[in-house]
């Protein structure tokens, strides 16, 4: 792992000196300004200690946001002037030590490097496949929660709830293959079985379009109906075919959880919602078919044994997406 | 067992279609059909050289018939008289449309293939499809299921338990057959036995016996209050059996005893086995989920686990 210092101060920098002499370790001192665009040539795997005493509050934030952005690196900020008031949210957004002016009458030293580089900020997840992949993720802010039924689900009001995107991917395909009026036929098909394949999870189909659309489940907060029905779609997908259609829908499956006005299924169009635009987004740009894509926020509700299987694929548009598929 | 209630009216209208459609001999070769040396004059006190009055015998025939429960078989064998036919001339059955319209009242469906009357599974859900009679033989396919450690789940975990999940299991087995319209033959806390005769009967036997190791993780992962998760074996072939209402005579069959050994001895626990003959009956793209075990060389048998990568 590289160190990377960045200060203006000559007295932070006399601190941090010892530690670039040593030959077990690889650190450099850099200047505040240069904070963008040495770490964005850097690989993941660095250190960055970021020292914020000559900065004004504006620039301070920018930059620690900047850091707290990146997905494969740690960082400490340096405050001498204690001029963070709430340090605990900065170990919130993924700090991962803070030199504050009591410590920094202290030489920095190697331990206290490799004490820092133990603790795991709370909100970095490792993927399971790899050590070195990790990113930082939102906390979910969720409004009301709609529950684990529809009873009190009031149409108008914004509530938490799990949603399920599918899509299919193979519907100008099958057209050329089989006919508009095949494929429609089809779809009602597929509109009926997943109605019915949804039903014991309280899940409704609330958005459908002839690629895909939203289902929509009541959510607690806990509850992982959404995941498990997904499952079932998942895993009986090739099933499918037993009902005697010749060819198959190939689907995208992506389950998010978030806020949203509840309208009933074709008054949905004048919703606006951060949770069903990113959904969408994931849906549209980043999953591919055979898998089930799930934002990990959601997925820190699943059950240790099934989290295992899910696996990290990378952030998007500030979430992290985990996935889970067959061999 | 259940029984379809047939009414007196339907009874009174396939008395008036024997007597309308079909002189006395044919009548009387129908009934043998069914009744092997049925004499219509012995059946009536007749005199063997006196002629039994046609109506008369059309009603002893059907009283008869509906005394021995088989009305639906009966009126299946009419509507093959007359699509084709009896001794090489063509009949056409009187008041066949509303005996139909009538079994259908009564909770009965006409399946084309078997060309025989089985029960409306919305209407009612028994061993025999409600046509079905102990001794009638019929290339069934089975699955066989059983979970896997018994003893141990019993000894590790409270008996309340083990009773709900077993209960939970059997549940999700039950919804999952007979929406397939296949039927639970057997069913001994652990384990048991499903059957399946009508449509396509391997693939929907493989299809519930897929559908039922998928539930079972989503209940392991998310319902499952055990100390350890519950893994299941299961076997699914097809051959002759004679149909009973008593378990253990259907135990003794040769096709249940081939079935229970692929279970046990060749179906890792989390996955199902099928026979060959079950696996040459599948779709391409179910079949490709399958991989061959050889057991040796004149028995293939294909093997099917949930592999997710981690």
């Amino acid at each position: 792992m590289e160190i990377l210092i960045f200060t203006d101060s000559a007295a932070v920098k006399s601190v941090f000196d010892p530690l670039t002499k040593k030959k077990n370790i690889s650190a450099e001192i850099y200047p505040v300004s240069g904070l963008k665009n040495t770490v964005s040539k850097k690989s993941s795997d660095i250190y960055v200690y970021y020292d914020i005493s000559s900065l004004d509050e504006k620039s301070r934030k920018n930059g620690i946001s900047f850091l707290a952005k990146l997905p494969n690196i740690r960082y400490s900020i340096i405050d001498p002037k204690n001029s963070i008031t709430d340090t605990a949210a900065e170990f919130f957004l993924g700090c991962s030590d803070y030199l504050g002016k009591n410590v920094f009458k202290e030489k920095i030293t190697l331990k206290r490097i490799e004490e820092s580089l133990k603790y795991k900020p709370f909100n970095i997840l490792e993927d399971s496949g790899s050590n070195d992949k990790t990113v930082k993720i939102k906390k979910p802010e969720y409004a009301k929660f709609s529950g684990n039924s529809w009873e009190n689900i009031k149409t108008g009001t914004e509530y938490a709830f799990a949603f399920l995107y599918f899509e299919f991917t193979n519907i100008s395909k099958l057209t050329k293959q089989m006919g508009a009026a095949e494929v429609a036929e089809l779809l009602g098909f597929f509109h009926n079985y997943l109605e019915k394949s949804i039903q014991k999870y309280q899940g409704k189909i609330w958005i459908w379009t002839n690629t895909g659309g939203i289902v929509l489940f009541p959510f607690d907060g806990k509850n992982t109906k959404a995941i498990e029905s997904a499952l079932e779609l998942y895993f009986n997908q090739p099933l499918l075919k037993f009902d005697d259609y010749s060819k198959n829908l190939d689907l995208k499956l992506v389950i998010h959880s978030g806020n949203t006005t509840y309208n009933k299924r074709g008054d949905t169009g004048t919703i606006v919602s951060d949770a069903i635009n990113s959904i969408y987004h994931i849906g549209q740009k980043f999953a591919s078919c055979n898998c089930i894509y799930a934002t990990e926020s959601y997925c820190q509700l699943l059950p240790e044994s099934l989290r295992e299987f899910f696996k990290l694929e990378g952030e998007f548009e500030g979430n992290n997406i985990l996935s889970l598929r067959k061999k | 067992m259940q029984k379809i209630k047939i009414k007196e009216k339907t009874i009174t209208l396939i008395t008036n279609a024997l007597n309308e459609s079909f002189d006395l001999r044919i009548m009387s070769s129908i009934a043998q059909d069914f009744f092997p040396n049925y004499d219509i004059n012995s059946r009536m006190n007749y005199p063997p050289n006196i002629p039994v009055p046609a109506r008369d015998a059309a009603y002893k025939i059907a009283s008869d018939i509906k005394k021995s429960d088989l009305i639906p078989q009966f009126v299946s064998q009419l509507i093959k008289i007359q699509y084709h036919g009896i001794m090489g001339r063509t009949y056409n059955v009187a008041y066949l449309r509303q005996i139909i319209k009538d079994l259908y009242d009564a909770g009965l469906i006409y399946d084309k293939e078997h060309e025989i009357f089985i029960e409306d599974s919305e209407v009612q859900i028994t061993k025999n499809w409600g046509v079905l009679k102990n001794g009638e033989e019929k290339i069934f396919t089975f699955i066989r299921l059983d979970m896997v450690s018994n003893t141990k789940i019993v000894r590790d975990n409270k008996k309340e338990l083990v009773e709900k999940t077993y209960s939970d299991i059997r549940k999700i087995v039950q919804t999952i057959v007979e929406d397939a319209n296949g039927r639970i033959w057997d069913w001994e806390g652990d384990g048991g036995l499903c059957t399946f005769l009508f449509g396509n009967k391997n693939q929907a036997a493989v299809s519930c016996a897929l559908k039922i190791l998928h539930q079972l993780f989503i209940y392991n992962h998310f319902r499952c209050r055990l100390n350890d998760f519950v893994k299941i074996r299961i076997a699914v072939d097809t051959g002759l059996c004679e149909y009973s209402d008593r378990g253990e005579d259907i135990k003794k069959n040769d096709t249940i005893r081939k079935l229970v050994e692929i279970e046990s001895k060749h179906t890792k626990p989390d996955s199902v086995t099928i026979s060959r003959f079950i696996y040459s009956d599948l779709d391409q793209r179910i079949a490709k989920e399958f991989t061959q075990i050889d057991v040796n060389a004149s028995n293939k048998l294909y093997n099917y686990r949930i592999e997710l990568e981690k």
